[in-house]
């Protein structure tokens, strides 16, 4: 099991990776014409950052961390072209850096300090050391001594206490002490972020984080619950993208980094924490839209399933009991028809025919309205919604099912416990219903897990002929769109599925058939 | 027989689509010029013509031998004004789609599509499956458990879905591309079956004859394993082939199989859909991908009765 869903996060990662060239000058090319060449620069930058393609792939020799980032910007400073941009970078990072900058400002080269110095008068207004600042003689010495002050207050468990304690009561005092932290908080806040804190304590930690960060995405008491999911969500996203902006990894973290902070991991994270981040078309968590889009494939897929084994067991049973007759002829024909015509051109041809007519609708599941029908009506209306696709995804599985139902029962029919039974003077009909199919039936439903991959294939095609919004045609547009996240969580978890419904065949075979067991030999080869 | 005899239609359509529909004629007598099969050759002379205009410039000893239907798969037929599926006629007896493409020389010339990818991607991937079954199942040990988890993963991935995927994400789409892309991902169940055989066959007589005559690894398996374990692989590569038309046909339906001037079933599918189901454009193309599939499906099946009688008497 494990190491299969190892094989399958790194087929999946290759799959990502597959498309050719440079994706970064394709996504920002679009929208670049206009763009200046130094904000194209920065578009490309950040767009690297968001898919991790600054990082190496499967090792990270050199784990990049906040204190060697400040390094360098600090050493791009005195560089007259990308000096202006390291500065914003500078600031942009905020109270985050004094722990690493303030300890050796004093030694910095000339022209480096004279930048450090413009950055940090900037964070000064931020934490509101300004005037301080402005009446010191020697900005230096006046940082050199701030630092000694507060480097008490620059400790992660002292900035733990104060977000929580912001959190839970909201004072303005804790508020001013916070503010003096700066940036210095956000490992923090985002801790709290991951317990699920609730809707007042939301409101107070993103409000805090947005001001700290600059990035404005706030929860306001009183809007819905999705809202307060959704700002959870992106916050996380924007953290598991910029966290090395913020970490220092030390001592042994910087082994761990050395393996997380890689593609791959990020990748792996995402599949392990069963998040899957962001879809990139319209920024919404995908495990909402999973949970909005499945239902509906999910309601499809199980009255397909449902249908194909009512129709193919007693069909299959049937032709075996007519085994060579002409009805079992018959039924085999018309069973090898049905299964050679795609479910595609049938559907296509049935809303040629049957929804041109107007005997049934051709798009969606619901019709207008249907938040207003009556029970009886929303039934009617959903049913006939659901026939025809529902139909189109059946009728194949019917051939299959049906044909593994007659084999089972011809080799069930032969054994010695259906001659006793005939024997011993039990009807026909009752050899037929009780002796044998009930044998039969076994290998028949343990297909019942093998049959998810097919219907995923098919929601595909079947949702995007009948216009039904569900994953099918979600995870096609998504494709096209290059929603890489929405792809790879439709990708593994279809994946991880099907793992598991060959493991629950192998298990209901198990369980219903004492001669096969659990230990030793494998026993179907898989 | 019946799908035997299907499958070598299929065929010699496909070799000779180019004289069942084309924009040249087979022979021309033009302006004084002989030309031997324009149909095929598509010389630079004759570019700017077609058959219909030909037909017009033609003078007193001018004269040519058309094919069965005078259009090409991509030749556009606009003479009749505006862009619009037309319904068959005397000019196209199956009709034309949107931009008045022929369907007849399309479904001629896509059956050359669906065969080829049918043929290159099952060749490709039963090569493929043989090599690593073989391997897997003849030397054991850990080229088959590596092997084995490889397999399994790949067939944790549901199929369409997989190639829907990969299609999707390639920046173009070609059709040798897709050829690789379903050889690529379907070789599994070839290469479980292959080892399966395999491990059947090693355990024979012969093979034990062969080693003690000091035969070497490669000539056992080529000359006494392989030959006594293909029957199966025989029928799942004749299955294979209806499967990997599908799949090209489901593609092109969604418009991510082939290259858009391709002609492909799937692309006079894919129009039908987008022009509200004309039904010559929808009924045509679906009956040709239809009897291509039943067809490869006879056949399968009575390879299968041939080599499994158990399962005999399902079709008399």
């Amino acid at each position: 099991m494990i190491p299969t869903f190892f094989g399958i996060t790194i087929v999946t990662f290759v799959l990502m990776h597959l498309p050719p060239g440079d994706p970064v000058a394709a996504q920002v090319g679009e929208g670049g014409m206009r763009a200046s060449a130094a904000a194209n620069a920065e578009l490309i930058e950040e767009y690297r950052r968001a898919h991790f393609l600054d990082l190496p792939l499967f090792v990270n020799t050199r784990p990049d961390d906040m204190p060697k980032q400040v390094q360098r910007l600090v050493e791009r400073l005195p560089d007259p072209e990308r000096g202006s941009w390291a500065a914003r970078q500078l600031v942009l990072r905020g109270g985050i850096i004094l722990p690493v900058l303030l300890p050796k400002l004093a030694r910095l080269p000339e022209e480096q300090r004279a930048g450090a110095l413009a950055v940090l008068s900037r964070i000064a207004e931020r934490i509101g050391a300004t005037e301080d600042l402005e009446q010191a003689a020697d900005p230096t010495a006046f940082w050199t001594g701030y630092w000694e002050l507060h480097r008490i207050d620059f400790r992660p468990a002292n900035a733990d206490r104060l977000v929580r304690r912001y959190a839970r009561r909201g004072s303005p005092a804790v508020l001013a002490e916070l503010r003096t932290l700066d940036s210095f908080i956000v490992p923090s806040v985002v801790d709290a972020l991951g317990r699920d804190p609730a809707g007042g304590e939301l409101d107070r930690l993103s409000t805090l984080i947005s001001l700290v960060t600059g990035r404005e995405v706030v929860y306001r008491v009183g809007e819905p619950e999705s809202r307060r999911r959704e700002t959870i969500a992106d916050w996380k996203e924007w953290w598991f993208k910029h966290e090395s902006d913020y970490a220092t990894f030390r001592g042994p973290a910087r082994f761990v980094a050395m393996a997380t902070e890689t593609r791959y991991f990020k990748w792996a994270s995402r599949i392990g924490s069963l998040s899957f981040g962001l879809s990139s078309r319209d920024q919404r968590p995908i495990a909402d839209k999973l949970r909005e889009k499945a239902p509906v494939t999910l309601l499809v897929a199980s009255l397909s399933v449902f249908f194909a084994y009512l129709f193919a067991i007693p069909l299959g049973v049937f032709s075996a009991v007519r085994r060579g007759r002409l009805a079992d002829r018959a039924i085999a024909v018309v069973l090898f028809v049905a299964a050679s015509m795609p479910g595609f051109w049938v559907g296509m041809n049935l809303i040629r025919t049957i929804g041109r007519a107007g005997w049934l609708p051709i798009r969606g599941l619901t019709s207008a309205g249907y938040e207003e029908m009556s029970l009886w009506g929303k039934a009617i209306d959903l049913t006939s919604h659901l026939a025809m696709p529902v139909f189109c995804l059946t009728y194949v599985s019917i051939a299959a099912l049906s044909r593994y139902q007659r084999v089972a029962m011809l080799e069930v029919v032969r054994q010695d416990y259906i001659r006793t039974a005939r024997a011993k003077g039990v009807a026909p009909r009752g050899v037929i219903w009780k002796h044998a199919m009930r044998n039969a039936l076994l290998p028949v439903v343990t297909l019942l897990g093998l049959q998810l991959p097919f219907l995923l294939g098919g929601s595909v095609i079947i949702e995007q002929l009948f216009s039904i919004n569900g994953m099918g045609l979600e995870t096609f547009e998504a494709i096209l769109y290059r929603d890489y996240n929405w792809t790879m969580a439709v990708v593994t978890l279809s994946a991880v599925l099907t793992m598991a419904g060959v493991l629950v065949a192998d298990i209901l075979y198990a369980l219903v058939d004492p001669r096969i067991g659990f230990g030793g030999r494998r026993s179907r080869g898989r | 027989m019946a799908g035997l005899a299907t499958v070598v239609l299929l065929v010699l359509v496909a070799v000779f689509a180019d004289f069942l529909a084309s924009r040249l004629p087979i022979y021309l007598h033009f302006e004084g010029e002989t030309y031997w099969f324009p149909n095929v050759r598509d010389p630079p002379a004759l570019r700017a013509w077609d058959n219909d205009r030909l037909e017009e410039a033609f003078g007193e000893d001018d004269w040519a031998v058309m094919p069965l239907v005078p259009w090409g798969p991509n030749q556009d037929d606009l003479s009749m004004g505006g862009a619009s599926a037309r319904p068959p006629d005397g000019r196209h007896p199956l009709g034309t789609d949107s931009v008045g493409r022929d369907v007849f020389a399309g479904i001629v010339h896509g059956t050359r599509i669906a065969l080829s990818v049918g043929f290159v991607a099952v060749g490709l991937y039963v090569l493929i499956g043989i090599m690593i079954g073989a391997a897997a199942g003849y030397f054991g040990g850990i080229i088959d458990s590596v092997s084995s988890r490889v397999i399994e993963v790949m067939l944790s991935f549901p199929t369409f879905f997989f190639i829907l995927t990969v299609q999707g994400l390639l920046p173009s789409t070609s059709i040798l591309q897709l050829m690789v892309v379903i050889g690529l991902t379907r070789w599994t169940d070839v290469a479980r079956l292959v080892r399966a055989e395999v491990l059947r066959v090693t355990t024979h007589d012969y093979v034990m004859a062969a080693r003690a005559t000091g035969a070497t690894d490669l000539r056992i398996v080529a000359r006494h394993v392989l030959p006594n374990s293909l029957g199966p692989v025989l029928v799942a590569a004749s299955f294979g082939v209806a499967g990997a038309v599908l799949v090209e046909a489901a593609l092109s339906f969604l418009g991510v199989g082939t290259n858009i001037v391709t002609p492909s079933w799937g692309r006079i599918l894919n129009d039908a859909r987008s022009t509200n189901y004309p039904w010559w454009t929808t009924f045509y193309p679906g009956l040709a991908l239809f009897f291509t599939l039943t067809a490869y499906n006879v056949v399968g099946e009575g390879l299968r009765d041939a080599i499994d009688p158990r399962l005999r008497g399902d079709l008399g």
